[in-house]
């Protein structure tokens, strides 16, 4: 008998209710059916002018702007931004590095209840969200939809999800890509423990096919910092039967070093695909750290 | 290897603290189910091989650490040939110059063969050596009362008046002069004394018999300050398998007597060999006078006899 996800069992209601006045916009044009708050490709008769151009025979006679035919003599059409619908799709790694926690809950746990935050506030702005989980394949997948009951499927899988095994991130990246046809918003919920190449091509993939892309980068405190002390067994959260036993005292400099290594390069992927990259520790509280990057975030399309 | 507070020793397991510590750490290891693997694998690979050349030594450091503590409280003796040198040393030779070293082998007699390995021995002296030679005769006497430091020139001289000595008419009590060398003060610059005694293996000049003598002697070697060993170099193989009828003392029981006086004397006589004697004279002497002559039996080995000698005249000065 299937049992129905409740909200709290996947995220806290506090970090809910602190994004209840957010929103999450698209920077980019969007493909889209039903009239929302985010620009279209399609130039309509909408609210938001954005320019003139002259009058061709066959234009309605409608959409003559007088007010510049009075000054000019000549006729010009006024244009506007068609505004619609954004379709978000959250991208869940579910790679058994993401079960990594000590101190504070899971990265998978802190992943899936950003996962949760980000399509309760995408469904209360009319706009359409759907859930991709990744595993050794594309795991599952609830495709798109704007109606605020579409919530309950996404927590229903969100729920029942669990980290394991080795992944591609970037191959299954391509295969969602395949997937979707209209081009969107995927925001992408990882720590990225794969090949920087692969990733890059595959973040160029979906970048190519229109989609806007968010990377919320999850590492937990301990794989930033690497504080343990005397000698430890560290088991593979991927693989099986696979560990290390060390001092970490000894191997903390150049372990820090390829961490860091990697973070730039995963930063100048990004900077380079046109992807938003924005790290999220696992230490941080997930309603203000979500709420602040949208509003920064928010600010910032709005200047430009 | 000598400690001079040997008590402290005892602290010597603690060395083996560190590496069971560094076992048990290895056994008492954290479990860490662990994400970032990849990071880890690339830092252990740079790493792993200066890693276990670094813990190693670190091992060895703390080991160490503990060894020298012990050892600084047990204070040991290291000689002065392990630092590239050679110990300053106090030899003292002992010469027996009983009468038995005039025994013949073949065309020299047992004190020249003496004489030629003491004079071998002072030429190997080392320049940090200093020397003494004491004579056993009837008692200890020195022949160089002072130490003499080594030199080519010291030695020399020293040849001369070894080369000079000969055997007494009496016994050697060579474990009175062991006793005498034992006794000196230690020289402070001097870190070892050794002391040589040339024997022919006569009993007599050991007295074995003498057990309290010989653990004072012992003792005394165990207390000097500086460390003392006894080195007895014999002039012959092996005791001769034959009979050793010996005078071991000769008594008078007056020790006074007046012009024309009876005089008694008596000597003890002895087969200190390992076979029985044949019947022999002993002939009575002073300087070239013969005083008469007495029979001596048949004595098994190690047997006894007295022989008397009842003289009328005083004996010349």
């Amino acid at each position: 008998m299937t049992t129905f996800a409740r909200v709290s069992d996947v995220v806290d209601a506090k970090d809910l209710a602190r994004l209840e006045d957010l929103e999450l916009l698209a920077s980019r044009v969007v493909d889209g059916l039903l009239a929302g708050k985010h620009r279209s490709q399609l130039k309509g008769g909408s609210a938001e002018f954005t320019e003139h151009r002259g009058y061709v025979p066959g234009d309605e006679i409608r959409l003559i702007d007088w007010k510049v035919f009075g000054k000019s003599d000549r006729y010009f059409i006024k244009q506007y931004i068609e505004q619609t619908c954004l379709q978000v799709i959250v991208v869940l790694d579910g790679s058994g590095s993401m079960a990594f926690g000590l101190d504070d809950q899971t990265k998978f746990h802190y992943a899936r209840a950003l996962a949760a935050c980000l399509t309760r506030l995408v469904l209360r702005q009319s706009d359409s969200a759907g859930l991709a989980v990744l595993g050794t394949t594309l795991r599952s997948y609830v495709p798109p939809r704007a109606n605020p009951n579409h919530f309950q499927a996404i927590l229903q899988l969100l729920s029942e999800a669990r980290p394991s095994g080795e992944t591609s991130l970037a191959q299954n990246l391509t295969e969602l890509a395949r997937r979707i046809k209209r081009r969107g918003l995927i925001v992408l919920l990882s720590d990225c423990f794969d090949d920087l190449d692969a990733l890059r091509q595959a973040l160029h993939f979906l970048r190519a096919r229109g989609h806007e892309i968010i990377l919320l980068h999850t590492m937990a405190r301990e794989e930033l910092s690497f504080d343990f002390g005397g000698w430890s067994r560290f088991d593979c959260l991927e693989v099986d039967g696979t560990y290390l036993t060390l001092d970490p005292g000894l191997v903390r400099k150049d372990y820090l070093e390829s961490v860091q290594l990697f973070l730039s390069g995963l930063k100048h992927i990004c900077g380079e695909t046109g992807c938003d990259y924005h790290p999220l520790p696992t230490d941080q509280p997930i309603g203000d750290a979500l709420a602040w990057y949208l509003q920064r975030r928010s600010a910032r399309l709005k200047q430009a | 290897m000598n400690f001079l507070s040997p008590a402290f020793l005892i602290g010597l397991p603690l060395v083996a603290v560190p590496l069971v510590i560094h076992l048990l750490s290895r056994r008492q290891q954290k479990r860490i189910s662990w994400g970032a693997m990849r990071f880890l694998k690339e830092a252990v690979t740079r790493k792993r091989r200066l890693w276990r050349l670094t813990d190693l030594l670190l091992l060895l450091l703390r080991t160490a650490v503990f060894l020298f503590f012990i050892f600084s409280l047990a204070r040991p003796l290291l000689p002065a040939t392990w630092l590239g040198g050679s110990t300053p040393r106090e030899i003292i030779l002992v010469l027996d110059q009983s009468m038995s070293m005039s025994r013949k082998l073949g065309n020299t007699s047992l004190f020249d063969v003496q004489i030629e390995k003491a004079n071998a021995l002072l030429d190997k002296l080392t320049g940090r050596d200093s020397v003494r030679i004491l004579l056993a005769g009837e008692t200890p006497e020195w022949l160089t009362p002072d130490a003499i430091q080594v030199s080519p020139s010291a030695i020399r001289k020293l040849h001369a008046q070894v080369d000079s000595l000969k055997p007494t008419e009496g016994a050697g009590d060579l474990i009175a002069c062991v006793r005498e060398a034992a006794d000196l003060e230690a020289p402070k610059d001097k870190s070892a004394r050794v002391i040589v005694v040339f024997s022919d293996r006569q009993r007599f000049g050991w007295r074995i018999d003498e057990r309290p003598l010989w653990t004072a002697v012992q003792t005394r070697l165990k207390q000097t300050p500086i460390p003392s060993t006894v080195h007895v170099q014999f002039l012959t193989e092996k005791e001769a398998d034959t009979s050793n009828v010996c005078v071991n003392r000769i008594e008078v029981l007056r020790p006074f007597a007046a012009v024309n006086q009876e005089v008694n004397f008596t000597a003890h006589i002895q087969n200190r060999g390992s076979t029985p004697s044949a019947a022999t004279l002993l002939a009575w002497r002073s300087g070239d006078q013969s005083l008469g002559v007495a029979n001596i039996p048949e004595l098994g080995p190690g047997a006894s006899t007295t022989v008397s000698l009842a003289h009328g005249n005083s004996l010349p000065p």
